[in-house]
């Protein structure tokens, strides 16, 4: 071979030299000096194949003089229809006279058209033209296509003709009347299971024969399933046009090069590597889960994220999200979604098998078999109205794997009796009838339900209230005719005998079904309850929404929560109809157990009264109960400051709870607390003198900590996303010498770094060894934790344990531990790429400005920031548009630095620096250019120098600004990616349209500081005595303020506080500082973890600013506080203040894991919790 | 010569690099104010929104990571050109867009599968290939790029190509190594 003669170069430098793969030019000269003598290497050059990237280019047709010449060889004839301003259409392909274009794939553009000798219409799939120009895409094309019409098959469309025209493979299929899953899934109404059960078989018939002959579909999704119609909805799969026979896939295919559409992709099919016919089964699980769900089990909204939740993600059971899903199915859906090809289904043959086993039949197989499973679907009007009848099997026959499907769903449904469950499903509705087989027979007919009793005679007759009621939108009734005459429309119904309930009806608003499964979960976080929630503005509250229950039954309904209190009795329910807002508290329930929960369809917003701390209750609680308590479903807004006795009558219980603006949970005494499935933001979480705490599948968010207990105590943490600031567990001097037993479980713990590091515990003396116990197993750390944290005797400060070591032992040894310590969280808004921050921004603004109080609220996004809006702000001042010619300035020979000294050029120069040297006091240095160029210090004492941007132009410093002693300096227009950094005795003066990372700002009695209309990530503000600062229409990140000594004051007038994050918005820890701030603000937006402050001596006067915050705890020199109420008491400030929705925090896309696949080993998060609540978007 | 074998999303991510913005100016502003004139907006709007999308693109290019999918950067700079207009239009209460389907187009542009993206991802490409191919002519001299184009993008053999240009083979493969290189260096906006 030549690659063996020492003269030639090896084949590689060859190929490599040939694909433009070489980048040194010497090395290419040397080749070329050698192929000018070898005929064999230029030989060997022209018989490699041309490489991907040759063929894209050559794709591109680029600097070829006639544009047309791609079109041109379809066809000479003319264009009869134009789809879209630069789509031409051929009339005529092959035999086939073009009728109108249908769509397109992703290799070929489909038309309408007529075979003319046969004069059959058909549907031509066309190769895209750019694509057929390389012949190796074209025969690939072919033999696809001839591949798939060697099959024929039900459930797979079939084709008539391969053919080419000229150069232009195309093939001919019939013209199917119907829609694709796809176009049904975005218009139809929900897919009943039989319907989901028969769609998967089909596809996946249709798969197994495309896979008996080596033939891949790779690109399974709903758009590539067609409903057809005359068939009875029958699948036919389409478009094996990014089909390759298995066998050659090698040959044919780049390596690397992925195809397929990213949602519904196998993980190796994403990764670029070989795919089989198992690729094609994971993507048809994708689609099942769609239909069980309503949602794609991976999700993401890029392409990248997508693909890493591929990756990571393991999506929540079907059954789980919604639990009519038989627990078969629902599994199946699983195994096909394995990310090791190897656990999924062996083959598609396999799946039809198992899709069987699930596939309720429909009516006539059900009666011919008398399969004891009777699934009815009034197919004449499927879009009105489903009924189904899922009847338990008889108990003389075996169970069969149909059996048991239907007892699982039975089961979900968590009641006793179920032996019957009849749900009639609208597009907003759904009555779910329960009947004890025992006690009735049940039969549908003619639209109507007949219940008949054991005497076989009719019992209940129960219809929608009007024939086309359940077709309408709005709260539905259901209709019953009794026996004995009696007609009653309810919207629920039981009848109980000897005390049991033998007929239960219910009926529930749905949403449309994507969102009602969504709701669904929000709902029930955890999924496993079964219920669906319904839409709560849909159903008004009740005149009196507080429903007392005695033993289930009704005792009085009232206006307000202490109405029903007062006539309470133990073991009595207080259930809510309303969504509220409610006043909660002050609340004493003594020698009673309290419970409260939301009625279906309501989620009420508990509002803890915001009694004001004074000296003799300094944390007065809403709630005072002796005996058990439970809230369930319900949000509970501000602090739930519960004194909780448990005096051995019960647990106190939190369950699908949302605790917002919470400062702390309570004061439980020896309690046994139990949370699920709530979401806590929060600032100290919750307290327990000694008890028993158990949180399972929460997210918690703390401002501080999470976690006080009391020695003796134990603590249950476990399925939990906890995000911490302070620490995590808090624990006490322990009560006769006992420890506190901690065990984390299958949690994903984030270590949010504010300062220092938080660390899992913190222990008030330094007995931590002794004193705490902890146990630990498959969670995830994420961020950075310290080792513990300990009080000294002394109780000033806390410290770092010293035997750092002995702690990480204890943690590292945890049985399936994961850590992932560079996981950082951008919490600060500001650090998101610009538009999006500022759409959050924009939004939240306009939702505060609907209030007409706060219409002026917040800067001017218009005028913020460099740009456009800096150019708008300087045709302002000068009273007129910026003439054309005078915008963006060329510059001139020496560099885009232009120095002007009274509007006149004094020089050019290339660098910041050069300019600052250049420049004299009161000078003004202009940036004629875009690009990033770097910052410099201004030297010693010079003054009085504005830097900008010259108009139209954004100029970029990257880097530190230092200035100098005695320097002042003004900014406009500009971004500055680094810090500003003023000497002790220098100063910025002015700031004017610019975005900065950060900035230090010297004010004191001579050194005044003003912003306008700028954006400024961190603000440190470093103030003496008569230090001024003044804020207007800016966006500040965070204000780290540092009052040196006597007063100083800031103003902010239209500003934003924009700091979604668990911790303060403005704080000081330097105990250096020994003076006062005095605010003055005014029609201001706060967006905050906590109420904004922290630490912070200072004097607050406010009008008609808008508070967002997470929890409500502050701070200020007096000590702490809580709420916006305390905040107004204390400053006597703030009349018009409000508070307008819920804080962005809440916002899963905040506290969701940013861990790419495979970082730190991190790949398999063994918790999910935090995507179960993310779609808890509704109250 | 170390530093021209960087591309020019490197060179724009190192920073600092003014020559790097301004080639990158170059090749694409034209361009992109062709689509918008053309086929998405009211000319009077043009300039106001191509000046957002470069101010965006300023701002971002040096974090765009090419994702290994097909035509990644294509599809991410059709999203800035797609939310720039869109942002526009409701900032002008929906003035800017093209006729009364100017959001249809828009929906288009912003749908990967539609004709329209198809279109552009096609002329980006052609488009860019070009321009790449003008600069390559500056570095390398007309007779390099014309091997060049004769063999790969019209498909010529090296003896052809040789013969019609009067030069030898073994130059027509030096000018496709070279100037294929020198694409390739930007293959991150193009594949």
């Amino acid at each position: 071979m030549s690659d063996q003669i020492p003269d030639h170069p090896g084949a590689e430098s060859l190929r490599a030299f040939g694909a433009g793969k070489l980048e040194d030019d010497q090395t290419i000269s040397n080749l070329a000096a050698h192929l000018e003598t070898c005929h064999d290497c230029r030989v060997q050059l022209q018989d490699f194949p041309i490489d991907e990237f040759e063929n894209l280019i050559r794709s591109t047709g680029a600097g070829q003089s006639d544009a047309g010449v791609r079109s041109a060889s379809v066809t000479g004839q003319t264009v009869i229809l134009r789809v879209s301003p630069t789509i031409e259409i051929p009339d005529r392909i092959g035999d086939y006279r073009i009728l109108g274009f249908l769509g397109q794939g992703g290799m070929g553009v489909v038309y309408l058209a007529e075979d003319q000798r046969l004069k059959r219409r058909v549907a031509l799939k066309v190769m895209k033209p750019e694509l057929a120009a390389d012949p190796r895409a074209r025969r690939r094309f072919l033999r696809e296509a001839q591949s798939a019409a060697a099959i024929e098959h039900d459930n797979l469309v079939t084709i008539f003709q391969v053919g080419e025209d000229g150069e232009l493979p195309f093939l001919a299929m019939p013209l199917l009347k119907g829609q694709t899953l796809d176009q049904r899934l975005k218009t139809g109404p929900p897919l009943t299971l039989p319907q989901i059960v028969r769609i998967g078989r089909h596809a996946a018939a249709g798969l197994a024969a495309a896979h008996e002959r080596g033939l891949i579909h790779r690109d399974i999704k709903p758009a590539n399933l067609w409903l057809e119609s005359e068939y009875g909805d029958r699948v036919k799969i389409l478009d094996f046009g990014l089909a390759l026979p298995a066998e050659t896939d090698g040959h044919l295919t780049q390596s690397g090069t992925v195809v397929g559409t990213p949602a519904y992709m196998a993980p190796e099919q994403a990764r670029g590597e070989e795919v089989d016919a198992r690729s094609d089964l994971f993507s048809l699980g994708c689609v099942l889960y769609r239909l069980c769900t309503g949602h794609l089990p991976f999700k993401g909204n890029t392409t990248l994220a997508l693909l890493t939740s591929l990756a990571v993600d393991q999506p929540d059971p079907p059954k789980r999200v919604h639990a009519d899903i038989p627990a078969e199915l629902s599994d199946l859906v699983l195994r096909l979604l394995s990310k090791n090809r190897t656990d999924r289904p062996a083959s598609a043959r396999d799946v039809v098998a198992a899709l069987d086993a699930c596939q309720l039949a429909d009516v006539s197989s059900a009666a011919a078999t008398a399969t004891p499973v009777i699934v009815l679907e009034d197919e004449a009007r499927p879009d009105q109205l489903t009924t189904r009848i899922a009847r338990p099997a008889q108990r003389r026959r075996p169970p069969s794997a149909a059996v048991r499907i239907a007892l699982a769903a039975c089961l979900a449904s968590g009641l006793a009796f179920g032996a019957y469950q009849l749900i009639f499903s609208t597009a907003d509705s759904t009555l779910v009838v329960e009947v004890d087989d025992n006690a009735f027979a049940a039969q549908f007919t003619n639209g109507e339900l007949r219940l008949t009793g054991a005497d076989g005679k009719l019992q209940y007759t129960i219809k929608p209230r009007k024939a086309d009621d359940l077709k309408t939108e709005g709260p539905h009734r259901f209709h019953v005719t009794t026996a004995d005459g009696l007609e009653v429309d309810t919207d629920a119904l039981t009848v109980r005998k000897n005390g049991k309930p033998v007929l239960k009806v219910t009926l529930k608003q749905v949403l449309d079904n994507r969102e009602s499964r969504a709701v669904a979960k929000a709902d029930s976080l955890k999924g496993d309850t079964g219920t669906v929630a319904p839409r709560p503005a849909q159903k008004p509250d009740q005149e009196k929404p507080f429903v007392l229950l005695r033993d289930g039954k009704l005792v009085r309904e009232f206006k307000a929560l202490a109405g029903a209190l007062a006539e309470l009795k133990a073991n009595d329910e207080v259930v809510i109809h309303g969504n509220g807002p409610f006043t909660v508290g002050p609340v004493k329930v003594e020698g009673r157990g309290l419970v409260i929960r939301a009625a279906p369809g309501f989620r009420p917003r508990l509002v803890m009264s915001e009694s004001v701390a004074d000296e003799l209750t300094p944390n007065p609680a809403c709630l005072t109960v002796r005996g058990a308590l439970s809230i369930e479903g319900c949000d509970l807004v501000g602090s739930v400051r519960v004194r909780f006795f448990d005096l051995g009558q019960g647990p106190f219980s939190l369950r699908r709870c949302r605790l917002l603006r919470c400062a702390s949970i309570g004061v439980a005494f020896d309690g046994n607390v139990q949370i699920e499935d709530c979401l806590i933001h929060c600032h100290y979480g919750l307290g327990l003198f000694a008890g028993n705490v158990e949180m399972t599948n929460c997210v918690a968010i703390s401002g501080h900590q999470l976690l006080t207990v009391g020695g003796g105590s134990s603590v249950h943490l476990r399925d939990n996303t906890l995000h911490v600031i302070g620490s995590l567990i808090t624990v006490n001097p322990p009560v006769d010498g006992k420890p506190v037993e901690i065990e984390l479980k299958n949690n994903v713990a984030v270590g949010v770094h504010f300062g220092n590091p938080p660390a899992l515990v913190s222990v008030a003396d330094k007995e931590w060894k002794k004193n705490v116990r902890w146990k630990g197993q498959d969670n995830l750390y994420a961020g950075r934790w310290a080792q513990p944290y300990l009080l000294p005797p002394d109780g000033k400060a806390w410290t770092l344990a010293p035997d750092e070591a002995e702690w990480n032992k204890i943690v590292d040894s945890e049985p399936g531990l994961r850590k992932a310590e560079s996981v950082e969280f951008a919490w600060n808004r500001l650090d998101m790429p610009a538009p999006a921050a500022f759409a959050s921004l924009c939004e939240v603004l306009g939702d505060v400005r609907r209030n007409e109080d706060l219409a002026d609220i917040g800067p001017d996004m218009d005028r913020l920031g460099p740009g456009e809006p800096w150019l708008k702000m300087l045709a302002e001042k000068s009273g007129k548009a910026i003439p054309q010619d005078e915008l963006r300035p060329e510059a001139q020979e020496g560099g885009p630095f232009v120095v002007l000294q009274d509007g006149k050029i004094v020089r050019h120069v290339n660098t910041l620096q050069e300019a600052f040297h250049a420049a004299t006091d009161g000078d003004v240095i202009e940036i004629r250019t875009d690009g990033p160029r770097p910052a410099a210090d201004l030297p010693a004492g010079k003054r009085a120098i504005t830097v900008r941007a010259a108009p139209g132009y954004l100029p970029v410093l990257t880097g530190n600004l230092v200035i100098a002693e005695n320097g002042e300096l003004t900014l406009e227009g500009l971004h500055i990616d680094g810090w500003i950094v003023p000497a002790p005795e220098a100063h910025v003066s002015r700031i004017s349209n610019c975005s900065i990372a950060w900035l230090i700002a010297n004010t004191d009695d001579a050194r005044r500081c003003r912003i306008v209309n700028s954006v400024i990530k961190t603000l440190k503000v470093m103030q003496k005595d008569g230090g001024e600062m003044a804020l207007s229409g800016s966006v500040v990140g965070m204000f780290d303020l540092n009052p040196r000594d006597g007063t100083s004051k800031i103003t902010l007038d239209h500003c934003a506080v924009w700091h979604p994050a668990p911790d303060f918005a403005f704080s000081t820890f330097d105990p250096v500082n020994k003076g006062t701030t005095e605010f003055i603000v005014r029609d201001s937006h706060f967006e905050t973890g906590s109420v904004p402050f922290g630490a912070v001596p200072m004097r607050w006067s406010g009008q008609r600013n808008s508070y967002r915050f997470g929890g409500s705890y502050w701070q200020h020199s007096h000590g702490g506080t809580y709420g916006l109420a305390g905040w107004r008491k204390t400053f006597d400030s703030d009349e018009q203040g409000s508070i307008v929705g819920d804080p962005l925090l809440c916002d899963p896309a905040l506290w969701r894991l940013p861990i790419d696949s495979g970082a730190n080993g991190t790949a398999s998060i063994p918790n999910r919790r935090g995507a179960n609540l993310a779609l808890n978007t509704e109250r | 010569m170390e530093t021209t074998s960087i591309s020019l999303l490197d060179q724009l991510r190192a920073g600092g690099n003014d020559e790097a913005w301004r080639t990158f100016d170059s090749l694409y502003r034209t361009w992109l104010r062709g689509w918008l004139t053309q086929r998405l907006m009211q000319s009077a709007d043009v300039e106001d929104v191509l000046q957002n999308v470069m101010t965006v693109l300023l701002r971002e290019l040096p974090e765009f990571r090419h994702n290994g999918r097909s035509g990644a950067f294509r599809a991410w700079l059709r999203g800035i050109v797609v939310n720039r207009i869109r942002e526009f239009a409701r900032q002008s209460h929906g003035g800017g867009l093209a006729g009364d389907d100017g959001e249809r187009v828009l929906g288009e542009l912003a749908d990967e599968q539609s004709l329209l993206s198809q279109q552009w991802d096609r002329e980006h490409n052609e488009h860019l290939v070009s321009q790449l191919l003008g600069l390559a002519e500056r570095d390398f001299g007309a007779t390099t790029v014309q091997a060049f184009r004769a063999t790969v993008l019209e498909g010529k053999t090296a003896a052809e190509t040789a013969a019609a240009l009067g030069i030898s083979e073994a130059s027509v493969w030096a000018a496709k190594s070279r100037v294929l290189s020198r694409l390739r260096r930007e293959e991150n906006l193009l594949k």
